[in-house]
């Protein structure tokens, strides 16, 4: 199993951990992970401020970078950037005379993966043979769990940690504020969301919040700093590297 | 059709057409009916499920096996509000020894069948009961039908604050689904569409403050339903 | 009408405890009372499909069906009004009113009523308009705009409720609910007994039957319609839908997703002015309206927005409208179905500014029971307030004209990523940025933290540990 890691501009600049820890998870599993440096961003944040050119610039881009990629599977440690790619690409290259680009996307848009549900569902793995001893409290991701309808999957992942404790907060699937540049051009709506779910993270007991999306964890972890509270982020990545 | 054109309705109309794209109205092929498999329920059954909903809304029925104690219990609830009875022109109350019975307690009946529309209004307004036949009940959801079919039906539902309601049990309907099928193919889209038809379910209720409940707003308080079998 | 700053709507909304207190209890009350709801169903996805599939139907033969019902309307004797602007329809009912002598009417809850401003035309015109809704009737004494599509006073508590009733009213100081409904029916009950004429708008329209649907559980509709002998309902078209039996599909999804219930106490199906044999005057007008929805028909990416129904339940489930409330969207539609129509129906210059002010998150699509796609229409709204140059922000275009460059030359991204991630590293106390410089990375900080990067890039690690 070949798998192309489409690494996220996000993960590559300000997360690099969680771009080792899928490395080092996969390689366990048994897959030759490639990285073909010529990536940089999907054009997700052009996209969803309006700039729909710009972020088609930044898609060609994409496509070129992977059309030619042989991987089985081109992973990404984000369920917002995979949903970019699957779920929004199309409308990028959609006009009658753009059959052209629509056959180059077609070559990369279904080889696309989230890190959750391409361990669970194209490896068929539950247990990744990590082991963390704490109490741990799980957040959905919206477009990992709306646009790419993954939920089940993280959740079973997390349960096979050896001495693992996974509490459930209340409304998991509440967002979390972040939404791009909504979190600052509405910084102050974006943070009252935040507390609503800061509120929740703390109640559930839990010393670590995961998530699949960096920019919600960065959210978080920006929110529960401010707040003083000893509560920490991970990346689901982060957790499976633990041994 | 219109045969002569006013200004905005071509103005309109032909702005929708432009917007979807053509000059003419284009004929649809219709949509394929929805079917859902229908709810095969015994009879027993569907009276029950009625009452559960229906007292679920807060309406009280009540469950006669037959007409015998039909007129006592429409007494009983009538002579709590003290002030007149209006009943619809449905003529099973006429068959019924009713305004006897309630007159034996002191309440007059008011049957306004040829009465002018604003004294019908007015009339009613000071009844304290309002009493009504059925066109049809819905087990689902605990709901009763009226049609204007039965003369005055919808204001004498309306206006007093307490109304009962007659159900026969043949009258049940299992779903909502199959009943607005029904009202479609036997009330409205028939040759003699009644002017409306209301479903009923339950006494008038708000929760605007507060998301509180509130029962008896500005149609009736009370909603009493009598089911023979 | 023009929709002034958002962001300090926004502020005073997040601000006013009260109503933070008022929303949360709503919003998460509806909630659960939907969730409760759906259970009664056996397949809600199939319901809300076929939903869909009706409304979808429809609107691309809105043609077609407008046609049908003007006609069994008139069929049965109703008149029927285009209204091509909504200065037409309050044109129009002014002048039913005025020729007729009509001093008051009594009027059911209705948006689209709401959206021409139909009250301050007939107030305009000497015409007394009276709110029945409980809610409507407590902001029209309080002068406020509806906060909520389904419950329009939520944002006020019982006691706010309690203190307008007893300054406006007069008749003492009602405490509990019951008493503030009491007090509210004996007040209306007159309305509706001397009007001589009731406004409504209506749920539904069947083309095939010239039927108006109206739902609702107060009673002033039926009061509305049945006792006074004229009736007028404004009704935008996209309210129509063809056949009776279609009704069975929505009146399941519309109770449970607007209040939770499996029904609401009455559903009213008018076909028509009331004929009795012996009396003249009964009308029946049905004024169509346009009033901008061609102008979404025209556009086929949005035309879904077109399909609401107007239940409410994005609202509920929007993680800004349970902060900010329905105010501050500044005007008649909020949460998310108020932010896709809001600038169409007015114009992105106006509303422009709503479709920005979401996260995206996807919850209200999987409310809607007619399965809009409103992340996907805020999306193709924020591009077209881009491409439109009405959203124009020089400095925000040239830093995505840039980075889009630097994403197309790999080399240049790597340099200018070790470039951002030195600064960060200065700014950082402790792994963590507490105060940035200036927009945007102050408008961060100003709320949280922001996570310093450590070490090198995943790319630069990648390149000495794996070469390549």
């Amino acid at each position: 199993m070949r798998v192309s890691l489409f690494i996220t501009c996000l993960v590559d600049q300000m997360f690099p951990d969680v771009g080792e820890a899928m490395v080092v998870t996969l390689r366990r599993l048994g897959v030759t992970v490639g990285f073909n440096d010529a990536q940089t961003c999907c054009g997700q944040v052009a996209f969803n401020t309006g700039y729909r050119p710009e972020a088609r610039s930044m898609a060609e881009h994409f496509i070129k970078v992977f059309e030619s990629d042989p991987a089985d599977f081109i992973v990404a440690p984000s369920g917002s950037c995979t949903a970019m790619v699957r779920n929004f690409y199309g409308e990028l290259f959609q006009g009658p005379d753009e059959r052209f680009w629509r056959d180059r996307l077609a070559r990369v848009q279904p080889r696309l993966r989230e890190f959750s549900e391409f361990i669970v569902n194209e490896l068929g793995v539950e247990d990744v043979g990590a082991s963390f001893a704490h109490r741990v409290t799980y957040h959905d991701a919206c477009h990992l769990l709306r646009e790419l309808g993954v939920s089940e999957e993280p959740r079973r992942l997390i349960r096979a940690v050896r001495n693992i404790n996974l509490l459930e907060m209340e409304a998991p699937d509440t967002c979390c504020g972040f939404g791009g540049t909504f979190s600052v051009k509405y910084g102050e709506i974006s943070n009252a969301i935040m507390q609503e779910k800061l509120a929740r993270i703390v109640n559930s007991g839990a010393e670590y919040v995961i998530a699949n999306d960096s920019s919600c964890l960065m959210q978080l972890a920006g929110g529960l700093s401010r707040a003083g509270s000893p509560v920490k982020t991970m990346h689901l990545a982060e957790l499976l590297a633990q041994q | 059709m219109r045969t002569v054109p006013e200004t905005n309705q071509l103005s309109v109309l032909d702005d929708v057409r432009r917007a979807l794209g053509r000059r003419a109205t284009l004929l649809p092929v219709p949509l394929d009916p929805f079917v859902e498999s229908p709810l095969e329920i015994d009879s027993n059954t569907l009276i029950e499920r009625f009452i559960q909903e229906a007292t679920a809304v807060r309406a009280q029925v009540y469950r006669l096996p037959g007409e015998l104690r039909l007129v006592e219990t429409i007494v009983e609830v009538c002579s709590r509000q003290n002030d007149d009875v209006a009943m619809s022109g449905a003529i099973v109350f006429g068959e019924t020894d009713l305004p006897e019975a309630l007159a034996a307690r002191g309440l007059s009946t008011f049957v306004g069948n040829d009465t002018e529309h604003h004294q019908l209004v007015a009339r009613l307004a000071n009844c304290g009961v309002g009493l009504t036949a059925v066109d049809y009940a819905i087990a689902e959801t605990g709901t009763i039908v009226l049609g204007s079919d039965e003369p005055n039906a919808l204001l004498v539902s309306l206006l007093p604050p307490v109304h009962i309601a007659l159900v026969r049990a043949g009258q049940m309907i299992a779903t909502m689904d199959e009943a607005i099928k029904r009202i479609g193919s036997e009330q409205i889209g028939s040759a003699n569409p009644a002017r409306s038809v209301t479903l009923i379910t339950g006494p008038s209720r708000t929760s605007d403050v507060e998301l509180v409940l509130s029962i008896g707003v500005h149609g009736p308080k009370e909603l009493h339903v009598i089911v023979i079998e | 009408m023009p929709n002034p700053d958002l962001t300090q709507r926004s502020h005073d909304a997040l601000e006013n405890s009260v109503l933070q207190g008022a929303l949360k209890a709503a919003t998460d009350t509806f909630i659960e009372r939907r969730r409760e709801a759906i259970t009664s169903v056996a397949d809600w996805e199939a319901l809300r499909q076929r939903a869909r599939q009706v409304k979808e139907h429809t609107i691309n033969h809105l043609d077609y069906y407008l046609e049908q019902l003007v006609a069994t309307v008139e069929a049965h004797g109703g008149r029927v009004f285009w209204a091509h602007t909504g200065q037409d329809a309050c044109r129009y009912i002014v002048d039913v009113a005025q020729a007729r002598g009509i001093k008051s009417v009594v009027k059911s809850k209705s948006m689209a009523t709401e959206e021409i401003e139909l009250n301050d035309a007939l107030e305009a015109a000497g015409v007394r308009p009276v709110e029945t809704d409980l809610g409507e009737y407590i902001i029209q004494l309080a002068h406020e705009k509806p906060s909520h599509i389904i419950v329009p006073a939520i944002h006020k508590t019982r006691a706010q409720i309690s203190d307008l009733f007893e300054e406006k009213l007069r008749a003492g100081r009602p405490n509990e609910v019951a008493e503030i409904t009491a007090m509210a029916r004996k007040r209306l009950r007159n309305e509706f007994l001397s009007a001589p004429m009731g406004i409504t708008g209506a749920n539904f329209a069947v083309a095939e039957t010239g039927t108006i649907v109206l739902v609702e559980n107060e009673g002033n509709i039926r009061l509305s319609t049945q006792v006074p002998k004229i009736h007028v309902a404004v009704v935008g078209i996209e309210k129509l839908i063809p056949r009776f039996e279609d009704l069975s599909v929505f009146l399941r999804l519309l109770p449970r997703s607007g209040t939770g219930q499996k029904q609401t106490a009455y559903v009213s199906f008018l076909n028509g002015p009331r004929q009795t044999k012996a009396e003249a005057g009964f009308e029946f007008h049905l004024v169509l309206m346009d009033n901008g929805r061609t102008r979404i028909l025209a556009d086929e990416q949005m035309r879904e927005s077109l399909y609401c129904i107007r239940c409410g339940a994005c609202l509920n489930v929007c993680p800004v409208y349970q902060k900010i409330g329905g105010q501050a969207y500044g005007w008649i539609y909020p949460g998310p179905i108020g932010a896709v129509i809001s600038p169409q129906l007015q114009s992105l210059k106006q509303s422009g500014d709503l479709p920005f002010a979401s996260s995206l998150c996807g919850a209200c699509r999987d409310a809607c029971p007619v399965a809009i796609n409103l992340p996907d229409m805020l999306l193709a709204l924020r591009a077209k307030a881009k491409e439109s140059g009405v959203d124009r922000k020089p400095a925000e275009h040239a830093a995505m004209r840039g980075f889009a460059f630097i994403a197309r030359h790999p080399g240049l991204f790597t340099w200018s990523g070790r470039l951002m991630r030195a600064f960060a590293r200065l700014m950082a106390k402790g792994g963590m940025i507490k105060s940035g410089p200036m927009p945007p990375l102050s408008d961060w900080t100003d709320y949280r933290d922001l996570p310093a990067p450590r070490g090198p890039s995943f790319r630069e690690r990648w390149k000495k540990e794996d070469g390549k």
